[in-house]
C-alpha cells in the first residue's frame, strides 16, 4: 500500500481515537452527573448549598473532592 | 453516612484555599466539617503512582467517619483541640491567583459546552505553586516540593485499614528513635485528634525544619507520650516519583526525560558501584517543552552517570529536587551517559 496513504489512515486513525477518548470523557463527565445527582445521596458541585443544609440540620459535612480520572 | 450532610465537588476552579488545603494530587479527598467551616478531619492519601487505593480502604474510612462524629458531638467545647486542624494562611486564596493560571479558567465548568477542557484539575494548583517560585527563578523551597509527606518519611507505616495504627517502625529513623513501636494508635499529634493517615501528612505538611512533634499513642491499655525530633532535611526522605505535579519537575530540571534508578544487577552489568549516579532513561519526552532532552540528544535506555559534575547516587526525586533547587532556567548543565557501553556528554537545557 502507498506508504503517505498508510500515514494518513494512522493519522486519521489516531484523530479519530483521540476525539473518541475526548467525547468518552465527556459522556462520563456527564453520566456522573447525572447518576450523582439522580441518587439523591449527594449535593452535587454546590458547597454553598452543602454549608446551608449542614446549617439547616446541624450534621457535620462530608465533602469529598472526587473528579472523573 | 446519612449522619453526615454529602457534597460532592469536581472541579478545582474557584477553589477557596483559605479552607481546602490538602494533598492537590490526588483524586479523591475528603474533609469532614462543620457547617462554620471549621475542619474536624481529613481523609485521603496517596503514595503510589499505578495504585491510587493503596493507602485507602472503606474500613479506614468509615473509622474516621465515626472518630469525625464523635467530634462533632462534642464540638464547639473541644474547639481548641481543633485548633491545629485548621488551614493556614496563604499567599493565594484562589487558584486564579497564582500567576501561571490567572483568566485561564472560569468559577464552573461548562457543561452545555466543552465540560472536560473548562475543568480545572487540583494537582494544577501544585502546578502552579511550583511555577510561581521557579518562574521567579526562585529555588523551590522543600515545603512546596516535598509536600504532603507520608508517615513513611519519617519512618512510620501506618495500617489503612485504621485510623492512624502503627504497623512498621523503620530502624534509625526519626519514629524509631522517637519509641513509635508497631501495634501503636496514633491518639494525639501536636495537640490534634488524629482520625487518618491524612491527618498525619497534615501536621508534617506544617512542621518545621527542623521540628519536634509531639505524639500522644495508644499502647495496649495505656497512653503513652512520644517526641519526634525531625532534622532540617527531614521533607528530603519524601518519595515525590509517584505524583502527577513531577511530570512538570521532569520538564523543568530533566528536559521530559523520566529515570529511574539501576538495579544491584544492572549496576554490575553497567560496572556501577552502589553509590555511584545511575539512573535509566526510562522515557523521552515527545513534545514541546517535554522534549528539550529528545532535542539534546538523550536516548531510551541511556544511563545516565553524571548530571553537572555529581556523580553520587541519587534517586530521581533525589536528582530533581537538587536541579530545582540550585539551577535556574536557562542554564546548560554537562550529563554524561552510558550507551551501548560507551560514555557520551550531552548538555541538558534547565527550564
Amino acid at each position: 500500500m502507498n506508504r503517505s496513504l498508510v500515514i494518513l489512515a494512522g493519522s486519521m486513525l489516531l484523530s479519530s481515537s483521540a476525539l473518541d477518548a475526548a467525547e468518552d470523557r465527556r459522556e462520563r463527565v456527564l453520566n456522573d452527573r447525572r447518576e450523582v445527582e439522580s441518587s439523591g445521596q449527594w449535593i452535587y458541585n454546590d458547597l454553598q448549598q452543602g454549608f446551608a443544609e449542614a446549617t439547616r440540620t446541624r450534621k457535620p459535612m462530608l465533602v469529598v473532592f472526587r473528579c472523573i480520572p | 453516612m446519612d449522619r453526615f450532610v454529602r457534597v460532592r465537588l469536581v472541579q478545582a476552579n474557584a477553589m477557596d484555599l483559605t479552607l481546602f488545603q490538602f494533598d492537590y494530587d490526588l483524586t479523591f479527598a475528603a474533609f469532614f466539617m462543620n457547617s462554620d467551616r471549621t475542619i474536624y478531619g481529613r481523609y485521603g492519601s496517596r503514595s503510589d503512582r499505578k495504585d491510587a487505593t493503596k493507602d485507602l480502604s472503606l474500613e479506614g474510612f468509615r473509622e474516621a467517619l465515626e472518630a469525625a462524629l464523635n467530634l462533632h458531638r462534642k464540638y464547639p467545647g473541644n474547639r481548641s483541640a481543633l485548633a491545629g486542624k485548621q488551614p493556614r494562611a496563604t499567599r493565594f486564596k484562589s487558584p486564579d491567583d497564582f500567576p501561571s493560571l490567572a483568566g485561564k479558567y472560569k468559577p464552573t465548568l461548562d457543561y452545555e459546552g466543552k465540560v472536560v477542557q473548562s475543568c480545572m484539575h487540583c494537582h494544577q494548583i501544585r502546578d502552579a505553586e511550583r511555577r510561581f517560585f521557579r518562574d521567579d527563578r526562585k529555588p523551590i523551597p522543600d515545603a512546596v516540593l516535598y509536600s504532603w509527606p507520608m508517615p513513611q518519611a519519617v519512618g512510620l507505616k501506618l495500617d489503612p485499614k485504621a485510623k492512624a495504627k502503627v504497623v512498621g517502625v523503620e530502624a534509625g529513623s526519626p519514629a524509631g528513635s522517637a519509641g513509635f513501636k508497631a501495634g501503636d494508635e496514633i491518639q494525639m499529634l501536636e495537640g490534634q485528634p488524629i482520625l487518618s493517615t491524612a491527618d498525619v501528612q497534615w501536621v508534617l505538611q506544617n512542621a518545621a525544619q527542623p521540628a519536634t512533634v509531639n505524639a500522644t499513642v495508644v499502647r495496649g491499655k495505656k497512653k503513652v507520650k512520644l517526641a519526634l525530633d525531625l532534622t532540617r532535611d527531614w521533607r528530603r526522605h519524601t518519595d515525590i516519583a509517584w505524583r502527577t505535579t513531577t511530570w512538570d519537575l521532569r520538564r523543568m530540571a530533566l528536559g521530559g526525560l523520566v529515570l529511574e534508578d539501576l538495579t544491584t544487577e544492572e549496576r554490575k552489568d553497567a560496572k556501577l558501584a552502589e553509590d555511584d549516579l545511575g539512573l535509566r532513561v526510562k522515557h523521552v519526552g515527545q513534545y514541546g517543552e517535554h522534549a528539550v532532552a529528545k532535542r539534546a540528544g538523550f536516548q531510551q535506555d541511556d544511563i545516565v552517570v553524571s548530571v553537572d559534575g555529581n556523580l553520587r547516587r541519587l534517586s530521581e526525586g533525589q536528582l530533581l529536587a537538587r536541579l530545582v533547587q540550585t539551577r535556574m532556567p536557562g542554564e546548560k548543565l554537562p550529563v554524561t551517559v552510558l550507551r551501548a557501553g560507551e560514555r557520551v556528554t550531552m548538555e541538558l537545557p534547565m527550564q
